[in-house]
C-alpha cells in the first residue's frame, strides 16, 4: 500500500502537533539559532522531517522555524543538502 | 558612502559545517562597524576580489579581528591562512544568466544536470572568474569556472537564472602542457613511442596493405625517476587520441568483482572513444605474477587485464602503455607479443641526456655566467631525471637563501643569480637515487692518453672495434668478437685506462663494475646484482662490461675461498654462456693477480684473450711523461729521454704521480718567490728523488711490518 508523502500523518500517528505545551517552552535552551538563507532553500523539507522537536514549519515557498520550541540542536543544518541553513550565536539576536 | 568603508581582518580556518556554503564568519562588532546584518553580502578583497555572505562568529573567536573562511573561499580570494583581507559591504544581485565552464573534460551536459547544478549553486554568491568545486549527484566532485555573469559583479543564482555550461576549456590553464621537448635525454625512446602511437593513427591504410596489425602495447620500465610517467604525460598532451590515465592502485575496489568491472570500464571507454591510449601507471600493482600472489582478487584482476588486452575480442584502436619499476614482478603472460609487444627500458640518462635534462630544468633560472652545465652533466653520473630536477631546485633554494635576508618588508626581491657554487653545494645534498655501483657511460679517455702499450692497444682495437667498424672483413674471415678479454699486469700498468680508452674509441656503452661493490651480506644478493648487470648490458648492447679487480670478485674455488665467491663464479660462467646468443656484449676484466682467478673462467668462450701488460720501457716512459705533462707549464730544458732513463722501473701510475709531484714543487717555489716558475729538468729530478725515497720507505715499512 503506497501513500503519497503529503498524506502521511505526522510521525505516522497524529495529523499534526497542534498542541503546544506552555509548561515546557524549550526555546530558551538554545545557544545557536538556525538561520535560513531563502535564496538557497529548495523547500525539500528534509529539515522538516528531521527536526526532533517539530520546530520546522512548512510554508508555501520556504520553511521557517518555530523558535519558541527550537533547542538549537543543529540537525537541520547538518542535513540540509544545499547548505541553506546556518547556525548563528543566539546572543547576537535582539529578540 | 558606506561602500568605501572597509576593515582589515586576519584569515582563519572556517568551521567544518560552513564548508561549501559560500559564507564567512566575522565577529558581531565588526559586522556592526560595517552595518551588516546576518546573511548580508560582503566583498572580500584578497589577491582577487570575491563576494560572500557574512554570518556572526561564535564565542571562541570573540574579540579577535579574524574572518573565518573555508578553503574554497580562500582559494578564490587567493589568500592563505593568517594573511589579511579587506572586507567591505557589497550589494548582491539576482543573476539573469551565468556562464560556467567545467575544469575537467567530461561528457555532455543534459537539462537534468543543469537543474541539479542550479539547486546546488542557488544562493551562493558568485563573481566572474570564481572557481567552484561542486559536489554533484551525491559524491562526484566537479570543478567549474565562472566565465561570466549578467549583470556583472556579485550575483546569486536563483530559480529563474539561466545556467549556461560552455565547452570545457581543455588544458588552458588547469593542466600544464608537457611537450615532447620537455622529456630530456630520452630521444630514441620517445621516437620509438611516437612511431608506435602515431603511425597507426596517421596511416591506417598502410598497415592494412601490409596485412599486419600495428603494435599496440608498450611496456616502459626502468628505475624510479627516469621519466616513464613524464613520457606518458607528454604523450597525453601531444597526441590527439583520447587519453586515459589509470593508476594501478586506483583499480582496486573493496567489493567483490568491482575491481574487474572497473578495469573493463576503462577499456570500454577506450574502445568507445577510439582511437585512444590507455596508460597504466604502476602496472606491477595490478598485474603481479599470478603464481606468486595469494589474494584471489589480484589473480582475477590480472586475468581480466590479460583478457582485455588480447582476448577473444579484438580491442580495436586502443594502445596500451604500461609503466613499472619492477618488470620482473609482472605476470609473464603480459609480456608477450599481442599484449605488450614492445618493451622499452628507460635507463638513467648518459652525459648527453643529463645535459639536456639540466638545460630543461634550468631554462627558467637566472644562471650566473660561471655555471657550466656540461661539466655538471659529466660529474652527475648515476643521477636520474628526478635527481637532476632536485639538484636544480636545491641550487635555486641555495641562491634564494643567500638573499632571503635582503628581502624587506615591501617584498622587493633584489637581483640574484644561481651560481656554480650553489650547484656544488646542492650536489652535496642530492644523492642519486639509482644505484651508483654500476653505471653506463662512455668514458673520457682517448687512445692518445694511453702511453706505450702499443701491442695491447693494437690487439684491443682489432678485437673490439673491427667487428663494429668493418663487419664485412670480419664476416669474410668468420671472425666473431670475443666474449671476454682479461687484462693483467702489475698494478699501475694502465689496465683500467686501457679499458676506458677501448670503450671510448669503440663508441659503445661502457658499464664499469668494481668487484667489491657487488658483494652483499645477503644470501643470493650478489648473484642477483651480477645477473642484473648482464641484463642491463644486453639491453644497452653494443656494450662493454668492465670488471675492475676481477680477482676480488671471483677468487679461485680451490684456494679456500668463501661460498659467495663460489656462487659468483658459477653465476659468471652462466652469464657468459648466456651471452653466446647475444651479439655485441663484450666482457672486459682487469686483474693484477690472474693466478687467483678460477681457471674455469679462463677457457675458451669465457675470457678468451688474456693480454699481459708489462711495465713501460724507457721509450714508453718518455711517451707517458709527455702525456701527463702536456698541460703543465714546462721549461725548455726538459729532456724526456733523460727522465725516462732515470725513472727506472716506474709504472704508468707512478709516472703520473711524478708529474703531479713536479707541479707541486714548482707551485711551492713560485709561491715562495712570488713569481711564475716553469717546471724544468731540475724540478723533475728532484721529484724523482723524492718519489724514490717514498718508494724505499714503503718497501722498508712493508718488509719490517
Amino acid at each position: 500500500m503506497s501513500v503519497p508523502v503529503k498524506e502521511v500523518p505526522f510521525a505516522g500517528t497524529v495529523p499534526s502537533p497542534k498542541t503546544e505545551n506552555e509548561g515546557m517552552i524549550t526555546g530558551n535552551w538554545r545557544t545557536r539559532r538556525p538561520v535560513l538563507d531563502a535564496d538557497k532553500c529548495t523547500n525539500c523539507l528534509i529539515c522538516w522531517i528531521s527536526c526532533p522537536d517539530s520546530s520546522v514549519n512548512q510554508n508555501a515557498d520556504v520553511v521557517s522555524f518555530n523558535l519558541k520550541y527550537c533547542k538549537g540542536c543543529g540537525i537541520c543544518n547538518e542535513v540540509c543538502p544545499v547548505g541553506a541553513i546556518s547556525l548563528a550565536p543566539e546572543l547576537d539576536f535582539e529578540d | 558612502m558606506s561602500e568605501n568603508r572597509y576593515i582589515e581582518l586576519t584569515v582563519k580556518e572556517g568551521l567544518v559545517e560552513d564548508s561549501r556554503k559560500g559564507i564567512v564568519r566575522i565577529n558581531r562588532e565588526d559586522m556592526e562597524l560595517l552595518g551588516l546584518q546576518t546573511g548580508d553580502c560582503v566583498s572580500v578583497q584578497g589577491e582577487k576580489g570575491i563576494a560572500v555572505k557574512v554570518f556572526p562568529a561564535f564565542g571562541d573567536v570573540y574579540g579577535m579581528h579574524v574572518i573565518q573562511m573555508d578553503g574554497i573561499v580562500r582559494r578564490n580570494a587567493g589568500v592563505g591562512l593568517n594573511e589579511t583581507v579587506k572586507i567591505s559591504k557589497a550589494e548582491l544581485r539576482k543573476a539573469r544568466k551565468v556562464v560556467l565552464s567545467p575544469l575537467e573534460d567530461f561528457s555532455e551536459w543534459k537539462k537534468d544536470d543543469e537543474r541539479e547544478l542550479r539547486d546546488v549553486l542557488r544562493g551562493i554568491p558568485l563573481i566572474a572568474e570564481d572557481e567552484l568545486s561542486v559536489i554533484l549527484f551525491g559524491h562526484q566532485e566537479r570543478g567549474f569556472r565562472v566565465t561570466g555573469t549578467a549583470p556583472g559583479g556579485p550575483v546569486t543564482v536563483g530559480m529563474d537564472t539561466d545556467l549556461y555550461i560552455a565547452q570545457p576549456e581543455v588544458g588552458v590553464s588547469k593542466r600544464e602542457r608537457i611537450t615532447y621537448e620537455d622529456v630530456g635525454g630520452l630521444n630514441p625512446q620517445v621516437q620509438k613511442i611516437r612511431e608506435i602511437l602515431e603511425l597507426p593513427l596517421k596511416l591506417p591504410d598502410i598497415f592494412r596493405k601490409l596485412g599486419i596489425e600495428a603494435p599496440k602495447g608498450i611496456l616502459l620500465f626502468g628505475p624510479p625517476g627516469t621519466g616513464k610517467t613524464l613520457i606518458a604525460r607528454a604523450v597525453a598532451s601531444e597526441t590527439k587520441a583520447h587519453f586515459i590515465h589509470v593508476n594501478g592502485p586506483e583499480i582496486m575496489h573493496k567489493f567483490y568483482g568491482e575491481s574487474e568491472a572497473k578495469l573493463r570500464e576503462v577499456f570500454e571507454e577506450a574502445r568507445r572513444q577510439a582511437p585512444s591510449i590507455v596508460f597504466l601507471d604502476e602496472l606491477d600493482a595490478i598485474a603481479p605474477r599470478r603464481a606468486e600472489v595469494h589474494g584471489e582478487v589480484e589473480k582475477r584482476v590480472v586475468a581480466q587485464l590479460l583478457a582485455l588486452m588480447d582476448g577473444l575480442e579484438n580491442r580495436g584502436q586502443v594502445i596500451v602503455i604500461g609503466a613499472t619499476n619492477i618488470p620482473a614482478s609482472l605476470d609473464p603472460a603480459l609480456r608477450r607479443p599481442g599484449r605488450f609487444d614492445r618493451e622499452m627500458a628507460i635507463m638513467p640518462p648518459d652525459r648527453e641526456g643529463r645535459l639536456q635534462i639540466l638545460q630543461i630544468h634550468t631554462k627558467g633560472m637566472p644562471l650566473a655566467d660561471n655555471v657550466d652545465l656540461s661539466h655538471l652533466a659529466q660529474i652527475t653520473y648515476g643521477f636520474v631525471g628526478a635527481d637532476l630536477s632536485a639538484l636544480c631546485k636545491e641550487a635555486g633554494m641555495g641562491a634564494l637563501r643567500k638573499i632571503l635576508a635582503e628581502i624587506g618588508f615591501n617584498r622587493d626581491v633584489p637581483h640574484f643569480e644561481v651560481s656554480m657554487a650553489d650547484f656544488t653545494a646542492a650536489l652535496r645534498e642530492v644523492e642519486p637515487s639509482a644505484t651508483r655501483e654500476y653505471y653506463s657511460e662512455i668514458p673520457d679517455v682517448d687512445w692518445e692518453d694511453v702511453g706505450g702499450l702499443a701491442e695491447a692497444k693494437e690487439t684491443l682495437r682489432v678485437l673490439l672495434e673491427l667487428p663494429l667498424n668493418n663487419p664485412e672483413a670480419c664476416r669474410e674471415y668468420r671472425f666473431t668478437p670475443p666474449r671476454g678479454i682479461l687484462l693483467t699486469g702489475p698494478s699501475g700498468s694502465g689496465k683500467t685506462l686501457l679499458a676506458k680508452a677501448a670503450g671510448k674509441s669503440a663508441k659503445v656503452n661502457f658499464i664499469s663494475v668494481s668487484g667489491p661493490t657487488l658483494v652483499s651480506r645477503w644470501l643470493g644478493e650478489a648473484e642477483k646484482a651480477l645477473h642484473d648487470i648482464f641484463v642491463k648490458a644486453k639491453q644497452t648492447a653494443p656494450c662493454i662490461l668492465f670488471f675492475d679487480e676481477l680477482d676480488g670478485l671471483v677468487r679461485s674455488r680451490s684456494t679456500g675461498s668463501s661460498n659467495v665467491a663460489e656462487r659468483l663464479i658459477s653465476q659468471l660462467v652462466l652469464e657468459f654462456d648466456g651471452l653466446e646468443q647475444v651479439e655485441g656484449v663484450t666482457v672486459l676484466a682487469a686483474s693484477n693477480r690472474p693466478e687467483l682467478i678460477d681457471p674455469v673462467l679462463l677457457r675458451a668462450g669465457r675470457f678468451e684473450y688474456i693480454l699481459q701488460l708489462s711495465l713501460p720501457q724507457a721509450a714508453e716512459r718518455a711517451e707517458i711523461l709527455k702525456i701527463h705533462s702536456r698541460m703543465l707549464p714546462l721549461a725548455e730544458d726538459v729532456d724526456y729521454s733523460e727522465l725516462a732513463e732515470k725513472t727506472g722501473p716506474m709504472s704508468g701510475a707512478e709516472l703520473a704521480a711524478l708529474c703531479h709531484k713536479a707541479s707541486f714543487i714548482a707551485l711551492t717555489q713560485s709561491m715562495k718567490q712570488d713569481a711564475g716558475v716553469k717546471i724544468n729538468q731540475a724540478i723533475f729530478v728532484q721529484a724523482i728523488a723524492e718519489l724514490k725515497v717514498q718508494r724505499e720507505l714503503r718497501e722498508v715499512s712493508s718488509g719490517g711490518g
